[in-house]
């Protein structure tokens, strides 16, 4: 019925005819809605919802008292009828009506409020399961009655009247051959007649009722079947769960990542060395980068779970064993900082998106240090000191929906072997295992793990727990970035300088790699360095770069953590940390709106590369590239809105993890302790959203 | 039926007009329903003139409105039978310093009295909206229109970018909501 009523000609017409316009309000308002609860649908809508979201989210307010006794209010049935009066009567004022017609918002406004009145004045008499009926059934005939009683007045008026009412129709209904007296005739004998359709079968309905008695009165409440247990683990999902808890299926995975690395690296070296048309300059910095940020968005570290340079390793851990221990002295973020400062610095410096050899040279750069940190040192120190592609990923999956933890923690308590640490050997038993496996190469106690930080999803645990206890499933956002809790090798969130920093770097960094795109940014770069006397604006935009990623979050965040510190207590250190947790989330979003931006106006390009290196290769299948699709399509209307939405989503988070930090360690003053966090954000939102209103460099396309 | 014969018992002159139309309807219903996206054209915007023109009536629409500088869609309802679908029906906009810009009504679907266009205002001011067929003895007819400043980019993203007000009280009601249950 929405479809016919919104869809259909009946709402093309109606911008021309008032009659239609009427059909369109009289299907929206009384077949549609009553229908809509007659099938329950707010409640299979809220039993549909995950969990977390009904009990975490809407719980609070369907337990406030307040909430419920506003919610009793409004389906009470004088508040139905009272809302079906007021929003009838204002619309069909003239002024108001002729509005909606000419503005699209108040258009949709008017449908909106007629359809919210409707189901307020629908909602007591179907009293859609599990409510009941305030009113005995008799009440419910003047109820309907005087609905209807009403509607025929609005209608009355409509029919009877001498005049047009509605002068915005004069036109469109003369040159359609039709009398606008007419058609507001008709539009009232639509209302009147079609309306009473509806309401006098209610009405003798609910006589029936009042005679013979209300079968919802009867009914008494059944008993409950016992619940099953659930499992949101997705190890245990069909199909995805047998691929992701397959050895072989993660090795497949892993080697097909290797693959598509040494096609991107040789192709780089050897192919055309103009980005758009190079495997080099399109899958590495448009396609990887945007899935891999939404894979972490809506699973997990995925992207690390399929690492070619662990597939790469493993395969020189067949025929080389490491003796040496990653030196203490090393241990920690301190060389993840530099590197990802180095990183971003470079990136925008010597224009890696747009130079396929030189992405080809620092891909081959990570192949050769992560085998030779890993052929010297036991353990995943590369993954968990070095890479800075892996510790970004280690960052943003803080906010990934799923991790892997414990199932139940009391098996955990009686376990004396800790195969999930120490690794296992094969066995039999009820999970059994046909290979010796490492325990967590990262050092991550299962029953201590904290959130997603350090873990590459690589699932060894998984394999090596005798008890099957290990799963992935859904994990808290706070585990992670606000809990106050001791985190296995991680340890606690206001007392790691080096991961803040890293946090801090990676938040800026995402702010600065977006900035340094768009058209302000760049005349910046070409005005300073005209000024300055250089040759070529590449330092410029180095320095600009390291003014973004390095020098403007340490005096901002230091700023941040003093003010903290004298606003709330407590040492400027740990607020400084504690901060940098908090701003993760607004940091990732903008990564996430940055690279989804490239992903949806240049996911194309990646067919006339593969179609080039294809006919280099001397394999012509894929017909010849087309080079049109080199070339961003245009940005699409959903995609603005969505970045803004997302950009918004990121402050609320990270302002709720400044307040949330506060509140679980039991601050007295948790408010004016985040405040300086909560500007912090405020400011990068602003920035963000400045940022994405901004004309923007097309990178790994033709234009 | 009622409802029917009320319409012809009031309008007893203009029954043999409903009994012509009723068909056109038909088609209009037709092709509403067969382009719904080209339908579209005619949703929201303002009229900019009407009444009658060589063998018929008319209504212009232009959206958005008020019209501004940028992309702007006409909309040519025309009732006259005898333009017939090898005309050729011109909106010509003609602005200060000479400058003009044309574009060509086609119909939504073939037969359909409704017809669109896009043009591109490329500045603000007053601009002479005429209307022309090709080849047709008729003469042209004009009307006067304003068009304002394109909007900056921003006004139109902006309750995109506010929805995080109403957001934040909601998330504030239900930390205090859920502190105080826990309380309890």
């Amino acid at each position: 019925m929405l479809l016919v009523a919104l869809v259909s000609p009946v709402d093309s017409l109606g911008h021309l005819l008032l009659s239609f316009h009427m059909l369109q309000h009289w299907l929206l308002m009384m077949v549609a809605v009553p229908l809509l609860l007659l099938g329950s649908a707010g409640m299979v809508v809220l039993r549909g919802l995950p969990s977390r979201l009904r009990r975490g989210a809407l719980g609070p307010f369907l337990a406030s008292p307040l909430c419920r006794r506003m919610l009793r209010t409004v389906v009470h049935p004088i508040f139905g009828w009272t809302a079906l009066l007021v929003v009838t009567a204002a619309w069909h004022v003239p002024a108001l009506y002729q509005a909606a017609l000419q503005r699209d918002w108040i258009h949709r406004l008017e449908h909106a409020s007629f359809i919210l009145a409707a189901v307020l004045f629908w909602y007591p008499l179907v009293a859609p399961w599990p409510s009941r009926r305030v009113w005995p059934s008799a009440a419910f005939i003047a109820y309907v009655l005087a609905a209807d009683l009403q509607n025929t007045v609005f209608a009355a008026i409509l029919t009877f009247s001498e005049r047009v009412l509605y002068p915005v129709y004069e036109p469109t209904a003369a040159v359609l051959g039709w009398s606008p007296l007419r058609d507001q005739q008709l539009a009232g004998a639509i209302m009147w007649t079609g309306t009473q359709l509806i309401m006098l079968p209610v009405a003798v309905l609910f006589v029936r009722r009042a005679l013979l008695g209300d079968p919802q009165e009867a009914l008494s409440p059944r008993p409950r079947a016992p619940l099953r247990p659930r499992t949101n683990d997705l190890l245990r999902a069909p199909f995805i769960g047998a691929v992701l808890r397959s050895r072989r299926a993660r090795g497949v995975l892993r080697w097909t990542a290797l693959s598509v690395a040494l096609a991107v690296m040789v192709d780089g070296w050897v192919g055309p060395q103009d980005a758009p048309s190079n495997l080099a300059g399109t899958i590495p910095w448009t396609h990887w980068r945007g899935i891999a940020v939404l894979a972490l968005l809506v699973l997990g570290n995925v992207f690390c779970m399929t690492c070619p340079l662990v597939a790469a390793r493993n395969l020189l851990r067949r025929f080389w064993t490491p003796r040496l221990r990653w030196p203490r002295v090393l241990a920690g973020k301190w060389i993840a900082v530099v590197l990802v400062v180095v990183w971003l610095v470079v990136y925008e410096a010597f224009d890696l998106w747009a130079t396929p050899a030189g992405t080809a040279w620092v891909m081959l750069g990570f192949f050769v240090a992560a085998l030779v940190v890993d052929g010297l040192f036991k353990g995943a120190a590369f993954c968990k000191s070095i890479c800075p592609i892996g510790q970004f990923q280690m960052v943003q999956s803080t906010l990934s929906p799923f991790g892997v933890s414990v199932r139940d923690a009391s098996v955990c308590r009686g376990c004396e072997t800790q195969e999930c640490i120490r690794g296992a050997q094969p066995r039999g038993g009820l999970v059994p295992l046909r290979v010796a496996v490492p325990g967590c190469e990262l050092e991550l106690f299962q029953p201590a793990k904290r959130g997603n930080l350090d873990c590459t999803f690589c699932l060894d645990c998984v394999d090596a727990c005798p008890h099957g206890n290990v799963a992935l499933q859904p994990i808290r956002v706070r585990d992670s970035l606000a809990s106050p809790a001791w985190g296995s090798s991680i340890g606690r969130t206001d007392g790691r300088l080096d991961l803040a920093l890293l946090m801090l770097v990676l938040v800026f960094g995402a702010f600065t790699n977006a900035a340094a795109m768009t058209g302000p940014w760049l005349e910046l770069a070409d005005s300073l360095s005209a000024r300055w006397g250089m040759a070529t604006p590449m330092l410029m935009e180095g320095a600009l770069a390291f003014t973004g990623v390095c020098v403007l979050p340490l005096g901002a965040a230091l700023a941040a953590a003093l003010a903290s510190a004298r606003l709330g207590g407590g040492g400027w250190l740990g607020n400084f940390n504690l901060g940098a947790h908090a701003l993760v989330p607004i940091g990732a979003m903008m990564w996430c709106v940055h690279w989804t931006f490239h992903l949806a106006t240049s996911a194309q390009t990646v067919i006339p590369a593969s179609q080039r290196a294809m006919l280099d290769l001397g394999i012509g299948w894929f017909g010849q590239p087309e080079w049109a699709q080199s070339c961003c399509v245009p940005t699409p209307a959903w995609l603005l809105p969505l970045e803004l939405l997302l950009l918004q989503g990121g402050l609320l988070c990270s302002g709720w993890i400044a307040w949330r930090q506060r509140i679980d360690r039991n601050e007295r003053h948790p408010i004016r302790a985040s405040l300086p966090w909560w500007i912090l954000a405020t400011a990068l939102w602003a920035c963000g959203t400045w940022i994405v209103m901004q004309p923007m460099q097309m990178r790994g396309t033709a234009l | 039926m009622g409802m029917w014969n009320m319409d012809r018992d009031a309008a007893d002159a203009d029954a043999g007009d409903c009994a012509v139309n009723l068909p056109r309807f038909m088609v209009l219903m037709f092709v509403c329903a067969a382009a719904p996206s080209a339908v579209v054209w005619a949703d929201g915007g303002a009229i900019v003139d009407r009444g009658e023109w060589g063998g018929g009536r008319f209504v212009l629409w232009v959206n958005p409105a008020p019209p501004t500088v940028g992309a702007t869609e006409w909309t040519l309802l025309y009732s006259a039978e005898a333009a017939s679908s090898s005309q050729r029906m011109v909106l010509r906009l003609d602005g200060e310093g000479g400058a003009w810009q044309e574009g060509t009504f086609t119909p939504v679907d073939a037969g359909s009295a409704m017809h669109t266009c896009v043009t591109s205002l490329p500045f603000a001011g007053e601009w002479t909206v005429t209307l022309q067929i090709d080849g047709s003895a008729w003469q042209p007819h004009t009307v006067a229109l304003r068009v304002q400043p394109a909007a900056e980019p921003w006004h139109a993203a902006l309750p995109w970018m506010l929805l995080w007000i109403p957001a934040g009280v909601l998330l504030v009601l239900r930390e205090s909501l859920a502190m105080r249950q826990s309380r309890a």
